[in-house]
């Protein structure tokens, strides 16, 4: 997963013809924050990330791939320890585990072609 | 805004007496940024810097000028030694920097009918719904001051002849 640039929020802002100002009472953040969460000086917060999808209706991964990026790639190495464990049990609830695990890695794999 | 894989990100730069319009692109379809640097004092040096800023946020892979016309009224000196230091500063970080003439922009938005530096900028309002509200006025007459707002169109004109012309060199069909 390269996105070009780790997150959109100005991009967003400007398709919409947005000012900063603008954006920034409409997420009820100062323009300050706004300018720092847009240069990068920021990192998202959950208030910021919600706010965005509600205003521009860009979820997380399209808005901020690099956050989500590397949640992702947290999540899918705990995951493969976690199925490399369940491996080793025969019973039926680890046998379910191993397959949602399974199922949840190939959801991600498109996601990361799509990126 | 969907986000599309792409070789790199392509600006575009537009000096002017007063600083320089830029667009950066993902793709043809896909504006990610743009904007006026005016500035008023010190200008080459304060342009240099707006330019610095622009490279350090977005690393772009790509920088595009237009040719410096042989005619000295046309650009003056400063904006030409202005724009071979945004090179020289582009290809210190082994970005590259292809350089159009306005002929070659030109020719790109021929199919449109444009032929003037304002009907390029039209014809991509129509494009881009993005760039609608921006459109500068058109010159009335000779000697009346350019609307600042038309050097942002020379640079997305830039950025878009590039795409047309890279696209056609990478694709051995389209020719």
């Amino acid at each position: 997963m390269s996105p070009l640039l780790p997150n959109y929020l100005r991009t967003l802002r400007m398709h919409a013809g947005l000012t900063q100002p603008e954006l920034a009472w409409l997420l009820g953040i100062t323009e300050s924050a706004l300018s720092k969460f847009e240069s990068l000086a920021l990192a998202p917060t959950k208030n910021l990330i919600i706010g965005v999808q509600v205003i521009f209706g860009q979820d997380v991964r399209q808005a901020f791939p690099a956050l989500y990026a590397q949640s992702e790639r947290n999540v899918m190495r705990r995951a493969a320890a976690w199925s490399v464990e369940l491996e080793r049990r025969s019973d039926a609830a680890s046998k379910r585990k191993r397959q949602f695990i399974t199922e949840m890695i190939q959801r991600s794999e498109p996601n990361n072609n799509h990126l | 805004m969907t986000i599309h894989r792409s070789e790199g990100l392509v600006l575009a730069i537009h000096p002017t007496s007063r600083g320089f319009g830029w667009a950066l692109f993902e793709n043809p379809m896909l504006p990610v940024d743009w904007g006026l640097a005016t500035v008023k004092a010190e200008r080459s040096v304060r342009s240099l810097a707006r330019f610095v800023r622009l490279l350090d946020r977005y690393e772009p892979e790509v920088v595009v000028f237009e040719e410096f016309e042989e005619r000295p009224a046309r650009r003056y000196e400063r904006i030409r030694e202005l724009c071979e230091d945004m090179i020289q500063l582009a290809n210190a970080r082994g970005m590259r920097t292809p350089v159009y003439s306005r002929e070659t922009v030109r020719s790109c938005f021929a199919h449109t009918g444009s032929k003037t530096r304002h009907g390029i900028a039209l014809s991509i309002a129509d494009q881009i719904e993005i760039f609608r509200h921006r459109l500068p006025r058109e010159r009335k007459r000779w000697g009346e001051s350019e609307d600042v707002r038309q050097s942002l169109f020379d640079a997305v004109a830039l950025a878009l002849t590039h795409f047309a012309i890279s696209g056609k060199a990478e694709d051995p069909k389209a020719s």
